[in-house]
C-alpha cells in the first residue's frame, strides 16, 4: 500500500521519477497533471510532472509538458523493455484551483493535451481522476502500480 | 433631511464597517451592493443622498457604476472608497464624475467628514426648484 | 580578488531594492488596516528553478488558508497571501474585534476580513509598483481558498512558467511587536513585469 509518503521520491513540477520494484513518488498537483507508466508484469513505472499542455519552443525541460513528457516515458518504459502495447496510464490532477470564473483555467487544457497524447501513443488510461476545484496529493508505488489521489476531503485509492 | 446612503462593495467587512460607521453619524442605510451593475439599479431605484463605491468589484467594477449612475443623475454624490491609488484609475473616476476619494483602509473620521461635505455641497448648490421658489 | 557580482546577481539586487520599497508602503497599509498590530518586510526575491519551487519555499502538502489576487495581462502576476489556521483565524478575530472563532466552517465576515487583507495588501504594493515603473497595476477581486500550500503555488506559477524555466518569488515576513508571524506573502509577477522593472533600474 502506497501510504508511506515519507519514503517517496518527491517529483517537483516538470521532473519526471522511474524505477521498477520497491520506488514510489509523489506530487502535490493543482492544475498539473501527475501522469505514471506501468508495466505490472515486471513492476516497473514512471511518473511525470506535466505544467503545461505543449512546448512549442517553449524552454523547460521534457517532462514540463504533455507533448514533451509522453514520448519521453515511453523512451524510459522501452529501456526497460516494454512496449507501448504494454504500457497502462494512470493520472490526476488538472484541477481548476480558482474556480471556472477565476484566472487561469489551465488544469481543463492540460488533461485534454495528455488524454490526446496517450490515445495518439496507444496508451490504455486505466484510471483517472481529474478537475475540480480541488488539490490532489498523490502517490506512486511501483511495487503494485497502485495510485493513490487525496484531497483535503478525500481519498481515491487504485490498484 | 434624513441622509440616506448607498454602500457599493464586494468586501462584506467593509461594508459592515462603512455602515457601523454611518449609522452612528446619523446617517440611514439605503442599501448595499456588491458589484457595479447591482449599484446602478439600486441607485436608480433608492435615489441615495450619497454613495461610497469600491473600484475592484467582480463582474462590473467601480468605473462601470460611475458611468451608469452619473449619466441617469449628474447630481449624484458618489465616494470612491477603494484601496487603489493609482493615478490613472483615480483620473478616470473623477473625470465620470467622482466627488471625492478616500483609500483604503481609512480613517472612520475621515469617512465621516467626506461624507457630510458631500451633501453640504448638494444643499449648497441652488437647484432650478429653488430658483423658482425664491 | 574579490568575487565579482554577475549581471544577474545585481539584477536581482536592485529588484530586491524596489520590491523592498513596494514591501514598505505595503507594510504601512497593513499596520493602518490592523490598527498598528501587523507590519511587514521583504524576505527574499529570489529566482528558483522550477522543479524547486515548493521545497525551497517550503510549501507541500500542509492545509493552507490563502488568499489569491491576480494581475491580469501581460505586465502581470499572482500574489497569495497564506496563513495557517490559527494565524488565520487569530487575524479574522482581530480584525472584527471579537473573539477567535473555533467552529469548522469559516464565516463569510471572516473570509471577508481575510479577502480584503490581501486586496488592501495587493493593492498597497501594486500602488506602490504603478509609481515605479509606470504602468496600470490593477488587481482583480480577491479568491478565498483552503486547499494544499503547493496546489495553490504551483497554479499561480503557471503564467511564469509558460515563458521561463526559472521563477521570480518575492517573499515577504510578518511581524506582530516584532514577533515572526506564521503568515507569508509570495509575489510572483509575469517575465514581461520583469522586464519592466528591470528597464526601470537601468
Amino acid at each position: 500500500m502506497a501510504t508511506v509518503t515519507e519514503n517517496a521520491t518527491s517529483v517537483g513540477m516538470g521532473q519526471i521519477g522511474s524505477g521498477q520494484g520497491a520506488a514510489t513518488f509523489r506530487s502535490v498537483l493543482g492544475s498539473c497533471i501527475g501522469l505514471a507508466f506501468y508495466n505490472p508484469r515486471i513492476k516497473a513505472g514512471t511518473f511525470a510532472h506535466i505544467v503545461l499542455p505543449e512546448a512549442a519552443d517553449r524552454p523547460g525541460s521534457k517532462g514540463k509538458f504533455a507533448d514533451t513528457a509522453i514520448p519521453e516515458m515511453i523512451r524510459i518504459m522501452q529501456s526497460y523493455g516494454v512496449m507501448p502495447g504494454g504500457i497502462v496510464a494512470k493520472m490526476a490532477g488538472g484541477a481548476n484551483m480558482f474556480g471556472h470564473g477565476g484566472p487561469m483555467q489551465i488544469g481543463d487544457m492540460n488533461t485534454k493535451a495528455v488524454k490526446s497524447g496517450l490515445e495518439k501513443a496507444g496508451i490504455k488510461i486505466l484510471f483517472e481522476d481529474t478537475g475540480g476545484q480541488k488539490g490532489r496529493r498523490v502517490v506512486f508505488d511501483c511495487r503494485d502500480g497502485e495510485y493513490l489521489v487525496q484531497t483535503v476531503e478525500h481519498t481515491l485509492r487504485t490498484t | 433631511m434624513t441622509k440616506t446612503l448607498l454602500i457599493v462593495d464586494d468586501a462584506l467587512i467593509i461594508r459592515e464597517i462603512v455602515k457601523e460607521t454611518a449609522i452612528a453619524a446619523g446617517w440611514e442605510i439605503a442599501g448595499e451592493a456588491i458589484n457595479g451593475q447591482e449599484a446602478i439599479d439600486l441607485y436608480l431605484k433608492l435615489k441615495p443622498s450619497a454613495v461610497t463605491l469600491d473600484m475592484v468589484m467582480p463582474e462590473y467594477d467601480g468605473i462601470h457604476a460611475l458611468r451608469g449612475i452619473m449619466e441617469a443623475d449628474p447630481e449624484a454624490k458618489i465616494l470612491v472608497l477603494s484601496a487603489l491609488d493609482q493615478k490613472t484609475v483615480l483620473q478616470q473616476a473623477f473625470k465620470l464624475g467622482a466627488s471625492d476619494f478616500i483609500v483604503k483602509p481609512f480613517n472612520k473620521g475621515r469617512l465621516v467628514e467626506s461624507l457630510e461635505c458631500l451633501v453640504l455641497e448638494g444643499e449648497n448648490i441652488p437647484t432650478t426648484e429653488t430658483n423658482t421658489i425664491a | 580578488m574579490l568575487p565579482t557580482k554577475t549581471a544577474h546577481e545585481t539584477n536581482l539586487e536592485f529588484l530586491h531594492q524596489l520590491f523592498a520599497s513596494a514591501t514598505h508602503d505595503a507594510s504601512a497599509a497593513m499596520c493602518r488596516w490592523t490598527d498598528g498590530l501587523i507590519t511587514l518586510s521583504l524576505d527574499e526575491v529570489l529566482e528558483i528553478p522550477l522543479e524547486d519551487v515548493c521545497s525551497e519555499l517550503n510549501i507541500d502538502d500542509e492545509l493552507l488558508t490563502m488568499v489569491v489576487l491576480s494581475l491580469v495581462g501581460e505586465v502581470g502576476g499572482e500574489m497569495i497571501l497564506t496563513f495557517d489556521e490559527e494565524n488565520g483565524r487569530q487575524l479574522a478575530a482581530s480584525l472584527l474585534h471579537r473573539p477567535v472563532n473555533r467552529e469548522e466552517q469559516w464565516s463569510a465576515l471572516e473570509q471577508s476580513a481575510l479577502c480584503e487583507t490581501g486586496n488592501i495588501l495587493g493593492c498597497a504594493y501594486m500602488n506602490a509598483l504603478t509609481r515605479l515603473i509606470d504602468a496600470e497595476l490593477v488587481p482583480t477581486p480577491p479568491y478565498f481558498i483552503q486547499d494544499f500550500g503547493a496546489s495553490v503555488l504551483e497554479q499561480a506559477l503557471i503564467t511564469q512558467a509558460a515563458t521561463c524555466d526559472k521563477v521570480l518569488i518575492c517573499r515577504t515576513a510578518f511581524h506582530r511587536e516584532g514577533e515572526e508571524l506564521n503568515w507569508r506573502v509570495i509575489f510572483v509577477p509575469t517575465k514581461k513585469m520583469q522586464d519592466l522593472m528591470e528597464q526601470e533600474l537601468v
